[in-house]
């Protein structure tokens, strides 16, 4: 104590220079950090954040571009496909992102901790990542046929009941959900295999030296270290889903009755297919509403017990 | 010394040849213009009819590029419609075209040609919006029965007639089938554009439901008891599991070329397909219809359109004149086809080339002549044929047909509420 306090005192006799000098390198910093970013923020600007301005003053316009004001809005709030595809698009997160995250946790854990040659295992399930969604939705539809689809062979062959899959109503969702963390799990658990590798190797010998056995340390020590990378996963995963759109597109079309009518197909399907890009910009809008408030609710209950951050 | 004379004569060498290819080239440049195609056909489809105008004029070239048929729409839309100038032509699908207009989405032909003789006059009208032609008819369509030989002979089904005046009612097909699948067929019978309105409307028609538009081109009637009908047999054939779920049209072909059902109702385009298929043994017959009830064929296919905001409006023009008209052009376009040709005077040579199986030349042609029907033709077509498909799709999956069929004219309405 009486060490920290001389210390602190002898900082403070230096400090008018001291601070001076700081702020001025802290200044050099920022600058040399805007130069550096700033490429990366033009682009931002351009293809991000302009386009949702665009989109958003596009709202307000009918299809002559004459302003119209909320009447796109009071259209769609009116609408039962567009609030059915709210519901179904909220239904779809919940129940994909803590699946996906939790198998991608498992997975992360399985070739950190469990695998011989995690190179092999580490490649292995980044493979469906490189397959462009777009063939590996028409290889999963193929596979998903009810009738001579090899998913339900494979069934048969073992005494279980064929599925309906992408054909009813009732399963088209989950379908949709397999095939996505098929390639969804594999790519994030490769931030959370950097995630558990980060974890300093001294804490979990300490607990270990403690007594800890694996699933105390996993639970006390590496998973309470591992909320950063956990939060992006979440986050970024999220908003990925939120907009899925390429499988709901080539195999369902939003059906079978609107059960797979996620809102970021929707928004396709009014600006390309009908043409009606007012409208889609109204979606759009929403759309964007409900991202930033669940991600920000996200943000908020992962930053809460962890003031350190 | 030496050395750097020889150095200098080399690169002398180099330079002049370094400028005669760069004058050269952009001397090329100068006159060539390429005009890019955007449509559904495979690319060698077309390879004949670029070939024989690209020869005849030089400094064009035409830079075809083909996507899915399920992608066309929203392709175009998005950069057509945003106003990009790229494309110079796409092909247009002939039901769509009330609605590109609407979007002026297609230049006006009509000071660029005069009276089409000699083509058919469905095509004609189907490219005709208020009186003015917005695209060139390249293509007809019809759709035929085939049937499997081996299959029905295991279940000693005779093979039906060639002939319109005996073609098949439904009930009978239905039937059929189900003899077939008792038989050790997997499936009974099934549609090519499996949930499309296309492949569908005959039904309906055939049931008496009419197109589903009328009297006025933005009124719907989907409800009447022709469609359901109708869909009430359509739902049947899954429930009852004579034709299979899951199956997405352009993937319905291969489980008849692999011997998996006994009839498939489909286009004479894919005949190519079945005639290299192994170990398939098949016969055409007319297009089937509901007993007691109209006799319906689906025609329409394609007509060539030109952006309006193409740079190079004459040569875009120039080259669908010569595709479509031109009767040596036309020619070209009938080759590589397995749509059969908009243009009379290329009839028999079409035919001759897809004479493979015996009387589909006949046949085909008895069909556009007496029983063929083109789509409505109404600038709601794209929300009409979309919220269709979706309904035909769920009716499939097991949805009650009445209440689908309600859905979608609610659906369509609304959406036409939008214009």
């Amino acid at each position: 104590m009486a060490l920290r306090n001389s210390t602190l005192s002898q900082r403070g006799e230096q400090s008018p220079p001291g601070v001076a000098h700081a702020k001025s390198r802290k200044w050099g910093f920022a600058k040399a950090a805007f130069w550096f970013l700033f490429p990366a923020l033009i682009l931002l600007v351009l293809f991000r954040l302009a386009p949702v301005i665009e989109v958003f003053f596009d709202s307000f316009r009918g299809s002559r571009s004459q302003w119209v004001g909320l009447e796109n809005y009071w259209f769609l709030l009116g609408s039962d496909t567009f609030l059915e595809s709210i519901r179904v698009t909220l239904v779809f997160n919940l129940l994909i992102n803590p699946l996906q995250v939790v198998m991608a946790l498992v997975m992360a854990l399985l070739i950190v901790d469990g695998a011989r040659k995690p190179g092999f295992w580490q490649t292995l399930n980044l493979l469906p990542v490189v397959v462009p969604l777009a063939i590996s939705s028409i290889i999963w539809g193929i596979g998903f046929r009810p009738d001579d689809g090899i998913i339900n062979a494979i069934l048969k062959a073992v005494d279980l009941p064929g599925q309906r899959w992408l054909t009813s109503a009732d399963q088209s969702m989950m379908s949709i959900i397999i095939l996505a963390s098929w390639v969804g799990v594999g790519y994030w658990s490769l931030f959370l295999v950097a995630g558990l590798h980060q974890v300093p190797r001294d804490l979990i010998e300490a607990a270990s030296l403690d007594g800890a056995k694996y699933w105390r340390t996993l639970w006390h020590v590496r998973l309470p270290l591992m909320r950063r990378p956990l939060a992006f996963v979440l986050v970024a995963d999220t908003a990925v889903n939120l907009l899925l759109f390429a499988p709901v597109q080539i195999l369902t079309n939003g059906g079978p009755l609107d059960s797979t009518n996620l809102v970021m197909f929707d928004i396709y399907r009014n600006a390309f297919v009908f043409a009606d890009l007012p409208l889609a910009a109204a979606e759009t809008v929403l759309l964007l509403i409900v991202v930033m408030v669940i991600v920000g609710i996200q943000f908020f209950m992962l930053n809460q017990r962890n003031p350190g951050n | 010394m030496t050395n750097m004379t020889k150095l200098d004569g080399f690169g002398r060498t180099l330079t002049t040849a370094a400028f005669v290819a760069a004058f050269g080239m952009s001397a090329a440049f100068a006159q060539e213009i390429t005009l890019n195609f955007v449509g559904t056909d495979a690319p060698a489809s077309k390879e004949a009819v670029i070939a024989a105008f690209e020869a005849k004029n030089p400094g064009i070239k035409i830079n075809y590029e083909s996507v899915p048929f399920k992608d066309l729409n929203s392709i175009i839309q998005s950069r057509v419609g945003a106003g990009d100038p790229d494309p110079d032509i796409y092909m247009a699908d002939q039901p769509r075209i009330a609605a590109l207009v609407k979007r002026g989405m297609l230049l006006d032909l009509s000071p660029f040609v005069g009276e089409l003789d000699g083509i058919i006059q469905s095509s004609i009208d189907a490219s005709t919006v208020n009186g003015k032609l917005f695209a060139l008819p390249i293509s007809t369509s019809s759709q035929l029965t085939f049937y499997n030989k081996a299959l029905l002979d295991a279940a000693s089904i005779p093979h039906p007639s060639r002939e319109p005046a005996e073609r098949m009612t439904w009930e009978e097909m239905r039937a059929n089938g189900e003899k077939a699948q008792a038989s050790g067929a997997e499936f009974g019978f099934m549609w090519d554009q499996i949930n499309r309105y296309y492949q569908l409307q005959p039904l309906a028609e055939s049931a008496g439901g009419g197109s589903g538009i009328g009297p006025g081109e933005l009124d719907i009637d989907v409800t009447n008891d022709g469609w359901l009908k109708a869909m009430r047999f359509y739902a049947s054939a899954f429930e009852d599991g004579l034709a299979p779920r899951g199956v997405q049209p352009g993937q319905t072909k291969d489980v008849f070329a692999t011997g998996k059902i006994a009839y498939f109702v489909g286009g004479p385009w894919w005949m190519g397909v079945f005639n290299k298929a192994e170990n398939l043994d098949y016969g055409i017959a007319p297009h089937p219809y509901f007993e007691g009830g109209e006799e319906v064929t689906p025609t329409g296919a394609w007509s060539w359109g030109v952006n309006p905001n193409s740079d190079n409006i004459e040569a875009a023009v120039a080259f669908i004149k010569f595709a479509a008209l031109d009767p040596e052009g036309a020619l070209e376009t009938a080759k590589g086809f397995g749509l059969p040709p908009a243009n009379e005077a290329t009839f028999d040579a079409y035919y001759s080339q897809n004479q493979k199986v015996e009387g589909v030349a006949e046949l085909i042609r008895s069909e556009l002549a007496n029983t063929s029907r083109i789509r409505p033709r109404t600038t709601g077509y794209v929300e009409f044929e979309t919220f269709m498909g979706k309904a035909f799709e769920d009716i499939r999956n097991g949805a009650d047909p009445a209440e689908a069929l309600a859905t979608a004219e609610k659906a369509i309405s609304r959406a036409w509420s939008r214009n």
